[in-house]
């Protein structure tokens, strides 16, 4: 059992998501978070099962990250492979033909987004059909 | 399993209309604007996807302060739901808890007994409400979140589960039926899911389809294996 209350465990881990995600914990899908207060969970051991289930993108980095017009293409890259259920031979040719420095950042930015982004293919492809039709 | 009754599932498609429609689409041109940006951010697109699907069960659980019973076109296909069962107990599934507590606000209106499950319901009250529903005339009807109340729970006194919204992964779903849908049930199991017609329910419909068929796939190959 953690030393703070569950309500200022919460709030806690409610501060994380809104600094992360720009988002309220009660924004996201809920989960069963007062049991995980009662195994005892650090309030970091709680998000990083946020984010797990809710399959967001991982990495600290994510609020301050933004998408060039490569990384959209590579994002594309990823939506079309889970298409073709050959998402790594995709993503290996995705920036091809970017100049050297864009294509190394990519491939950096590739690596630790590539986790979440698969998770979170399914519903960007959605989106992305959604608003294109 | 082979000595469970059947599982009837039937999907009620609502259109969105006056508020929440007018809502939906300046959310919807927001999320295309955001898309032909140069720059966008991956939580903007991730945020904005959760807004959207939050429009379509009641515009006002974007925000946390909820103090209207949930409106707009689930509402009222969950109430004819409602009032087309008066003996019958039924549990109501959302992902949010923003959602389950505009419901339970609904509920209070309509005078009719419930309970609610979310993620913050301690272990030891959750059982207790479980215990009551099953048990006892009262609470009526049971209003929980995919994600807790689809976990470790058996409520087989009823036969009708409501779903508002779905989650994205089938398996989810699934478990949460499966509180209904599982041994002591001796009913057929009735689940009803509202979807709103051409919005990114629909799609995701598809999706969630698409998926299933492929899990179905899977297994019916693994049974020609052994």
């Amino acid at each position: 059992m953690s030393s703070i209350s569950f309500r200022e465990w919460v709030r806690r881990l409610d501060r994380r998501c809104e600094a992360r995600l720009d988002l309220s914990l009660s924004d996201l899908e809920d989960l069963p978070f007062r049991d995980w207060y009662d195994e005892g969970l650090t309030v970091e051991e709680a998000w990083e099962r946020v984010v797990e289930f809710c399959g967001l993108p991982t990495g600290n980095e994510l609020p301050s990250l933004t998408w060039s017009e490569a990384q959209i293409r590579v994002f594309r890259a990823i939506v079309d492979a889970l298409e073709a259920h050959t998402i790594d031979d995709v993503l290996a040719t995705a920036w091809e033909d970017l100049p050297e420095a864009d294509r190394k950042r990519c491939q950096a930015e590739v690596g630790r987004l590539a986790h979440g982004m698969r998770q979170y293919a399914d519903e960007l492809e959605d989106v992305l059909n959604h608003v294109s039709h | 399993m082979k000595d469970l009754p059947p599982k009837v599932t039937q999907q009620l498609w609502v259109d969105l209309e006056g508020e929440q429609l007018r809502e939906y689409l300046r959310m919807k041109e927001e999320f295309i604007a955001l898309l032909g940006t140069k720059e966008i951010s991956a939580v903007a697109v991730v945020s904005q996807l959760l807004r959207l699907r939050q429009i379509c069960v009641d515009p006002q659980i974007l925000i946390d302060d909820i103090s209207r019973p949930l409106s707009g076109c689930k509402a009222r296909a969950l109430v004819d739901l409602l009032e087309g069962r008066n003996e019958g107990k039924v549990v109501i599934f959302s992902q949010y808890s923003r959602a389950v507590r505009a419901t339970s606000l609904l509920l209070d209106q309509l005078r009719i007994s419930h309970a609610q499950l979310t993620g913050e319901t301690p272990p030891r009250e959750r059982e207790e409400i479980v215990q009551r529903f099953q048990t006892q005339k009262d609470p009526h009807v049971l209003v929980a979140t995919i994600g807790t109340g689809g976990l470790g729970l058996t409520l087989t006194t009823t036969d009708t589960a409501v779903f508002l919204d779905k989650a994205w992964t089938p398996a989810l779903n699934s478990q949460a039926q499966d509180r209904l849908h599982r041994i002591g049930q001796r009913s057929t199991v009735w689940i009803y899911e509202i979807l709103s017609r051409g919005t990114v329910e629909e799609r995701v419909e598809r999706l969630l389809a698409q998926k299933i068929s492929w899990a179905e796939d899977i297994l019916s190959h693994a049974v020609d294996l052994v």
